[in-house]
């Protein structure tokens, strides 16, 4: 199981290049305001394959101004050789056919998760409560399944487990595809495999929102996302809601939850195939040194 | 000529909204076989309840010239919903609609495999945010795009100006959601008292409500706020729609299949009336219509809050800071 590490701080980046991992990923995920220039990409890139490690590009949901800025980058990348980029738009898939030296990947934000509502868990106990408060609806529904079991299921579905979608991917050069680390998600990883597929699993936190309006700026009173000074680089913070009952963590224009990982789990990872697993270096991991890293990938092997 | 597209649950409301000038009606239908989940972003309670009460409403609505879209409604596509999807989508494609709303490309390749002739429409679930997302919609067949939320006009123009054998729709007035509709995975959620703070039935949304707000300084987690610190509703776009029509957008599409009936009717003739008037030229009647409306009781909470659509991104009510 290869390791990779994600950022899109450049000195984060520098950072991580001293690490023992084998891929660094560089760029946003979630806002096109943190998109690197030419310049940067160009650095990073050269740190990157000066390390011997692989370099793969992420871009974030994109505007017209950001797929613009966008196409720049895969220019550059694309004079570079092979290198992956991880889209998380239909537009940035859209461009990528242009481009022949680059691998497209697709990322966790296209995968439609059920299981990412913060209430997943209460959800699907629920079943049994429907049942009993809603007689008619107790009956066996289709496919045969009770409620319960239905729900369990379907909360262990994602929107590549449907053939037309992976064959649509793969019609445009998909071969790795990008997960959030959801346990119950771990055994529909398998058939993803059979298909061809090559699973990368996101560690730690999973998104369970994210919007243009940044929650974060607009609370630390940011004027406008051009002028924003990207305090998402530095500082998350941590909801609570007794009402909810929930504990988020937001950092820039997410909104993420934790599920904590055990050894069972890591297990189960094992054996659902994954190819690689993806550690973020941000304000909510607090991974910002090269000996963390080395540290996880030490505890990993064990 | 820009549409108004109306929200409709029932055949009352059917016929309100066509009486008060809505061009199309859209709504969602129960589909047998599927428990409501509380995935989908409407409670089933809204949608209309039966294929026969579909085609009473198609039959209605044609009869006045206006066209009837039905939505999908299942926010995902797995093979464990296909048999349903597949007779629900056969059902109402008997019943003669006029489109379908598709909400996930998976179901846009099944509408597609299933070689329709009703049209397919993206919905928001697409998170179309900009011109090369829209043509590879419509390289899939796609006739209409429902762009995101989030978009300023410029953007909108844009989009619209580089697709032009695509329509393109947006949101207008009602609830548009903080978060991006197909990344957000805590809203329009139902569920049956899932604490003992909330009720049965109670639709939780995670950006409406206060949140306690901590950041960690030394080590130790200190509390910086209690705030809707998620909170970036939008909810109307009275004052945009001069240049809403100049974009050159086909429909504007008004949310509330969940709200009650004079919602329905009332914000559909409010929009009715001021498009009529912009696209008559006559721009001072618009301007007085729109001072009248500030106090409309559809009206005076958005514009008492600033809940516009299509403002600046950061433009949006609650600009709170720590310690407030």
């Amino acid at each position: 199981m290869r390791i990779a590490v994600q950022t899109e701080n450049f000195k984060l980046l520098e950072e991580a290049s001293t690490s023992s991992c084998d891929v660094i990923r560089f760029g946003p995920e979630f806002c096109e305001h943190n998109l690197p220039n030419q310049e940067t990409l160009e650095k990073a890139y050269s740190i990157v394959t000066g390390e011997s490690k692989e370099f793969t590009f992420v871009a974030p949901r994109l505007s017209n101004s950001g797929i613009e800025r966008v196409r720049k980058l895969l220019t550059l990348l694309d004079e570079k050789g092979h290198v992956s980029v991880v889209f998380n738009d239909l537009g940035t898939l859209n461009i990528l056919s242009n481009y022949k030296n680059l691998r497209p990947r697709l990322g966790r934000l296209m995968v439609r998760i059920p299981a990412r509502s913060p209430w997943t868990e209460k959800i699907a106990q629920e079943g049994l409560v429907a049942v009993r408060r809603y007689p008619r609806v107790d009956q066996l529904i289709s496919g045969g399944f009770f409620v319960k079991r239905w729900y369990e299921k379907l909360f262990s579905y994602t929107s590549l487990n449907y053939a037309p979608t992976i064959e649509f991917y793969k019609s445009h050069g998909v071969r790795d595809i990008e997960i959030d680390w959801i346990p119950r998600l771990f055994a529909r990883f398998v058939p993803l495999r059979r298909q061809g597929l090559s699973v990368s699993v996101h560690l730690n936190h999973f998104p369970v929102t994210m919007t243009r309006k940044c929650h974060t700026a607009r609370f630390l009173g940011e004027e406008s996302p051009e002028e924003c000074s990207r305090p998402c680089l530095k500082e998350a913070f941590v909801l609570r809601s007794y009402i909810l009952d929930v504990e988020l963590f937001l950092l820039g224009n997410a909104v993420f939850s934790y599920v904590p990982p055990s050894p069972e789990d890591f297990k189960r990872l094992r054996k659902a195939n994954v190819a690689e697993v993806i550690l973020t270096m941000n304000p909510i991991t607090n991974i910002e040194r090269a000996e963390k890293i080395d540290s996880f990938i030490m505890s990993l092997n064990a | 000529m820009v549409k108004i597209l109306a929200p409709i649950s029932s055949l009352e409301a059917t016929r309100g909204a066509i009486a008060a000038g809505a061009d199309e009606i859209y709504c969602g239908v129960k589909i047998p076989g599927i428990i409501y989940t509380g995935l989908s972003t409407r409670p089933d309670w809204c949608s209309l309840q039966s294929y026969d009460e579909l085609e009473r409403v198609v039959n209605y609505a044609h009869r006045y010239g206006v066209k009837t879209i039905v939505t999908t409604e299942f926010p995902f596509m797995a093979d464990l919903i296909e048999k349903e999807l597949k007779n629900f989508v056969g059902s109402v494609v008997e019943r003669d609609v006029d489109a379908i709303i598709a909400t996930d490309l998976g179901i846009i390749l099944m509408l597609r495999h299933m070689g329709l002739h009703t049209p397919i429409y993206a919905s928001t679930y697409l998170a179309s945010m900009n011109y090369e997302a829209v043509d590879l919609l419509k390289k899939l067949g796609v006739k209409r795009v429902m762009v995101e939320r989030h978009l300023r006009l410029d953007e909108i123009r844009e989009i619209v100006e580089r697709n032009k054998d695509v329509e393109i729709e947006v949101f207008v007035h009602g609830p548009g959601c903080s978060n991006i509709n197909v990344s957000c995975h805590g809203c329009g959620t139902v569920i049956h008292k899932i604490t003992e703070k909330t009720t049965k039935d109670e639709i939780l949304s995670l950006c409406r409500n206060r949140y306690e707000v901590y950041k960690a300084e030394h080590g130790e987690m200190i509390k910086v706020a209690d705030a809707p610190i998620l909170d970036a509703l939008s909810w109307c776009s009275l004052c945009q729609l001069p240049d809403l029509v100049e974009t050159g957008v086909t429909g504007l599409k008004i949310v509330g299949r969940e709200c009650d009936q004079k919602y329905q009717e009332e914000v559909v003739r409010i929009y009715k009336e001021l498009v009529n008037l912009l696209e008559a030229g006559e721009i001072e009647p618009y301007h007085k219509k729109l001072e009248s409306l500030r106090s409309h009781e559809q009206i005076v909470f958005a514009c008492q809050q600033r809940r516009c659509y299509y403002s600046n991104l950061f433009n949006v009510p609650y600009r709170v800071k720590p310690g407030m």
